[in-house]
């Protein structure tokens, strides 16, 4: 059986995903030995890539983040396509910036269920509150971040449930109370896994790892290879105050992603 | 201790082993019959030979109960329309041997005998706690002030077992008692200033003077409870859940925003059972 990770990278004025992913790319060598596809509209010339699969993402929207003073683009959509595109009979699908620091997705591998997702997921600063739940009703979420699945009937009913989510999304957000603007792949996921699932929440998929997230306001240093800074302010006693933490050889789902393009672009 | 067992054998008339109760009075407003009715047909659907009893205040000519039973002591209640005050009463209707009670608002939605595997080793038990439509415990204590005020139990009658025993005697007629005699029990209580006693605050009393563990089952079993589709439990903005929520009928369950509903379904809104009542049929 071939298992390799699968990558999307579909560049916005804003961000260079395709520089993001050749970066992880070389991180996901060092860390996993798997190979690497990339799904993509960019032109790729580096050896980096096992793969690279040519397609179109159209569709950018447009996400306001706390603490970002402007708006960030993606082009997020399509996701569930990971399942016909991927050649590998175990794809691992990560987004670009999923930094992988250590063996930690290698547990994934040998997971015999057909599909796994990350289902918690924690606040490096501690400031967000319910990152697990989303929606007015306040249902779990899982977090399309992090995504392993073999070629199975369930893997392929949960994307083609993915893809319909999608396709009716404002249908959805109005259901589920959220905004139907930007598309948001955790959301069409997480009640994807419901549907699938006999119309249940289900935590049947979830991955045996928490994801650790960095918040899009915070700063991410490089100190050495597989050591990141992260600088965030926290409210104590009514005072904004600076925090500042290290972490070494852990996987980081990076949302501040300037801070990810400087980071390559000062060691690479 | 004797006295009682008399009591009870001589005015209890044991008809079948067991089955499930349901107590209605109409009110002007509201046809509590009619949710008894679809009650009795979503019992039915999962178990056509589950025994159903009406507990009302008059005959009435509806098939798909087993056995439709008079009030025994009348309705308690003919000055007002808190048709509460007679829920007591079911201990003595009872025609079974080991009961269910369900209150008439609610909705099976999947196979309940297990329940008898687990229920038939107490005397009483009350569902404590509820849930919301996305099958979770339901976190709001908007309804339960006066629970937390006073430390009383979370129960929930809607859901009551019971088999004949003594511990069941003497909880049903320590409920009565609260329910005629409630400016007392209510004096007693920290911020209760209702007329008339609620069931689930006379259960919760009852339960506190009887003995808790006497009448509930531990935590780590998750049944029997219900689904309260109340404002508070389901974080919804409407008063009425039915207009925010979208519901469909799946073969006997109750799918709220998507979501199949695992537990008994207590609507609450009494409109909801001409609704969903067509499609028992």
């Amino acid at each position: 059986m071939t298992t390799g990770v699968l990558l999307f990278a579909f560049n916005t004025p804003g961000i260079d995903y395709v520089k993001i992913a050749k970066w992880n790319a070389m991180n996901i060598q060092r860390h996993l030995n798997l190979p690497v596809t990339l799904i993509t509209d960019s032109t790729i010339t580096d050896a980096v890539f096992d793969q690279v699969i040519y397609a179109e993402n159209k569709h950018s929207s447009g996400r306001k983040f706390k603490n970002i003073d402007r708006v960030i683009r993606w082009k997020n959509s399509g996701r569930y396509s990971a399942y016909e595109l991927t050649p590998y009979d175990q794809t691992i699908v990560l987004d670009v910036d999923y930094v992988v620091a250590s063996n930690t997705l290698l547990s994934l591998v040998n997971d015999p269920r057909p599909f796994v997702c990350t289902q918690q997921a924690i606040d490096v600063s501690n400031t967000t509150p319910n990152l697990n739940l989303f929606n007015k009703y306040q249902m779990p979420m899982a977090w399309a971040t992090v995504m392993k699945f073999t070629k199975s009937s369930v893997a392929e009913m949960i994307f083609d449930v993915m893809r319909m989510v999608q396709h009716n999304y404002s249908h959805y957000a109005l259901l589920f109370g959220f905004s139907s603007t930007p598309y948001r792949n955790d959301f069409a996921l997480s009640i994807a896994l419901s549907l699938a699932s006999g119309h249940r929440l289900t935590r049947e998929y979830s991955a045996p790892f928490h994801l650790l997230n960095v918040n899009p306001g915070d700063a991410v240093h490089w100190v050495n290879t597989d050591t990141y800074e992260i600088q965030y302010t926290r409210t104590v006693n009514n005072e904004t105050k600076p925090f500042k933490l290290v972490v070494k050889n852990q996987d980081l789902h990076v949302m501040c992603k300037d801070y990810l393009e400087k980071i390559i672009d000062s060691t690479v | 201790m004797l006295c009682a067992k008399i009591i009870w054998r001589k005015s209890l008339t044991v008809q079948f082993d067991r089955g499930y109760i349901i107590p209605a009075v109409n009110t002007n407003s509201t046809d509590y019959v009619q949710c008894a009715r679809v009650l009795a047909k979503s019992i039915k659907y999962w178990h056509p030979t589950a025994n159903v009893c009406l507990l009302t205040d008059a005959l009435v000519d509806e098939p798909v109960f087993d056995l439709i039973k008079i009030l025994p002591f009348g309705d308690q209640a003919t000055n007002t329309q808190w048709k509460l005050s007679n829920d007591w009463q079911v201990f003595w209707a009872s025609p079974y041997r080991q009961t269910i009670k369900l209150e008439a608002d609610m909705l099976i939605t999947n196979p309940i005998d297990h329940w008898w595997d687990i229920l038939d080793k107490r005397d009483v038990v009350i569902s404590r706690g509820c849930r919301n439509f996305l099958n979770q415990q339901s976190t709001s204590r908007q309804y339960r002030k006066a629970f937390d005020q006073n430390q009383l139990p979370d129960l929930y009658n809607a859901i009551t077992y019971w088999r004949l025993s003594k511990t069941a005697q003497t909880f049903f007629s320590r409920v009565r008692h609260i329910f005629e005699n409630w400016q007392i029990y209510r004096n007693a209580l920290t911020g209760v200033d209702a007329e008339f006693a609620d069931t689930d605050l006379a259960y919760a009393i009852a339960a506190r003077i009887v003995g808790e563990e006497l009448v509930t089952l531990p935590d780590s079993i998750d049944f029997p409870a219900i689904i309260h589709m109340k404002r508070y439990h389901n974080n919804c903005e409407a008063e009425n859940w039915l207009d925010q929520l979208v519901w469909e009928f799946d073969r006997g369950n109750i799918r709220i925003n998507t979501i199949a509903q695992e537990y008994p379904f207590h609507y609450h809104e009494k409109s909801f059972a001409k609704l969903v009542e067509p499609y028992y049929e």
